[in-house]
């Protein structure tokens, strides 16, 4: 993702990162309301209680879809603020390419991971 | 092996600036708003990631986490789910989110701030400088904004206390 | 009245030392701190010209904030007590002098000058360049800086990302581009849009809110970085 700074400059990167941010805003807000702010909060974090059951929202399609949109959202802005924290601490053609990579690495496992708890989530 | 013996000692500039990094860099004192605003962003965004890595691998547990990737039987993942909040229902987790949820409202309000002003909105025209010299794009707004976005985190720490521990 | 000056020293080692200074009416810390080179100790080693806020020379850390020192009067400073540091982010060369060549190379790699596509004619013209007042107002508070390197000594994002052009740089490249005259926007972007370039600016503000000149250079860069943004390109 992020050695596409080869190929991307650097200003359509932080472009993504805030267009990413207002899309974490939108998808997140749906998130925390259905968490908080209908029906209650227990019965919300519950697997199978109540029209938001965890349960519930994974096999609702747009919740689920929110909830996709979400974790990409954020793996980007949060992985990408990391590398331009760490790349901002020290410079050299090597950090940036170890930094690069590994933080790829980590992002591109949660967003297969978390897909996949989305996926076998509406199967169940 | 001598080629390592003679190599360069680094510039003395770099020397330099590396040991006045942590006390420049870190540490906001005796600067302006924004400035603050600058270190708490960096502070919030890095502690709602670390939490978004936490939360991605802790609902992985609908389904049974890392060790099972096919579809499991309802009541395996009903009983994963359980068992996962039951360990995250104590008080330390629990403080952990009013934490969170102060620090993403923060970086929430104080970002947009940041989105309109990296698009030239809210910092005000360039024109001929006077006497005092008031840079305008440090105006009344942005600090409105800051103070907002602390006050909204707050705000948004009370009501996880109250919805966590009340 | 009496004032006391501690001063930052680099030899041997660095260190503190301490001068009372008797307080003359209008006095600036520049003032005190010839006073003390004068009467109490030839040896330290301060860079100043002009004494008027024209050179940027004398730029340095007064009680923990970026000042030049010719331009603070000590009764603004509201302290008996007075601290100056050399400048941060710079090397220090000795006492209160710092190493500005990392700074000077920032600012040229910006092509600080206007770039014409005909340059034949930009050597030779037959007739002046004409511009509106409207147009000069869009670039004249950036074209006022005097590179005294407070801003980038004040930016955290200097502080530690050596490859930052800083606050003064990027200000620069848009006094340039925002010159009605200027053609060279291409060539500036093609420098500043890069990893260690404008991104790295985060909106502190600490540089606006240092300059002795009224610069805005955190505006300017929030206006460059809006063409570096733009998708038109
Ligand atoms: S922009 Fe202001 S603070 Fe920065 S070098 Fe120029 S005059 Fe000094
Ligand atoms: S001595 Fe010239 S700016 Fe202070």
């Amino acid at each position: 993702m992020f050695f596409l700074g080869d190929y991307l400059r650097e200003s359509r990167i932080m472009l993504l990162h805030y267009f990413s941010g207002v899309g974490i805003l939108v998808s997140g807000a749906i998130h925390l309301v259905l968490v908080f702010f209908v029906g209650s909060y227990e019965e919300n974090l519950s697997f199978d209680g109540g029209i938001f059951s965890v349960i519930a929202v994974y096999r609702n399609f747009a919740f689920a879809f929110t909830l996709e949109l979400l974790l990409i959202f954020v793996a980007f802005h949060a992985f990408n603020g990391l590398r331009v924290i760490l790349i901002e601490l020290y410079q050299g053609k090597k950090w940036e390419m170890s930094v690069n990579w590994v933080l790829t690495a980590i992002a591109a496992f949660l967003v297969i991971y978390g897909t996949r708890t989305v996926l076998l989530a509406r199967l169940i | 092996m001598s080629s390592s013996a003679k190599r360069t000692p680094p510039p003395p500039v770099y020397k330099a600036r590396r040991a006045s990094l942590l006390r420049s860099w870190l540490w906001p004192a005796r600067s302006n708003l924004g400035r603050w605003a600058y270190t708490m962003q960096r502070v919030s965004g890095v502690g709602v990631s670390l939490y978004f890595l936490a939360h991605i691998i802790e609902t992985g547990n609908v389904v049974g986490g890392l060790s099972m990737w096919s579809v499991p039987a309802y009541d395996i993942a009903k009983n994963n789910w359980n068992n996962t909040v039951d360990f995250l229902k104590n008080p330390l987790f629990d403080l952990g989110l009013v934490i969170i949820g102060f620090l993403l409202t923060f970086h929430t309000f104080n970002g947009l701030r940041l989105f309109f002003s990296e698009f030239g909105y809210g910092i005000g025209k360039p024109a001929r400088p006077d006497y005092p010299y008031k840079p305008k794009s440090q105006n009344t707004l942005q600090d409105l904004i800051i103070w907002l976005s602390a006050i909204l985190a707050a705000l948004a720490a009370v009501y996880a206390l109250n919805v966590l521990f009340g | 009245m009496e004032i006391s000056l501690s001063v930052s020293r680099s030899t041997p080692k660095r260190h503190f030392e301490e001068f009372t200074i008797p307080l003359q009416k209008g006095m600036t810390v520049l003032d005190a701190l010839i006073y003390a080179k004068e009467n109490l100790d030839h040896s330290i080693a301060m860079r100043y010209s002009c004494r008027m806020a024209v050179c940027g020379s004398c730029g340095m850390k007064v009680n923990g904030r970026p000042m030049l020192a010719c331009y603070t009067q000590i009764s603004e400073l509201k302290s008996n007590r007075i601290k100056v540091e050399p400048l941060d982010n710079c090397a220090i060369i000795r006492d209160l002098v710092t190493d500005f060549a990392e700074f000077f190379s920032h600012h040229k790699s910006v092509h600080p000058y206007l770039i014409r596509n005909d340059v034949k004619e930009q050597d030779n013209p037959v007739k002046e360049f004409l511009q509106k007042p409207e147009e000069v107002e869009k670039y004249l508070q950036y074209s006022y800086c005097i590179k005294c390197g407070l801003c980038y000594s004040a930016c955290p994002t200097v502080a530690a990302d050596k490859e930052f052009p800083g606050p003064q740089a990027l200000a620069q490249a848009y006094r340039y581009i925002a010159d009605s005259r200027d053609e060279g926007i291409q060539k500036r972007i093609d420098v500043i849009d890069t990893a260690h370039g404008i991104a790295r600016c985060h909106f502190a503000g600490t540089c606006s809110s240092v300059c002795p000149k009224g610069i805005d250079p955190a505006q300017g860069i929030q206006l460059l970085r809006r063409y570096t943004l733009s998708l038109k390109r």
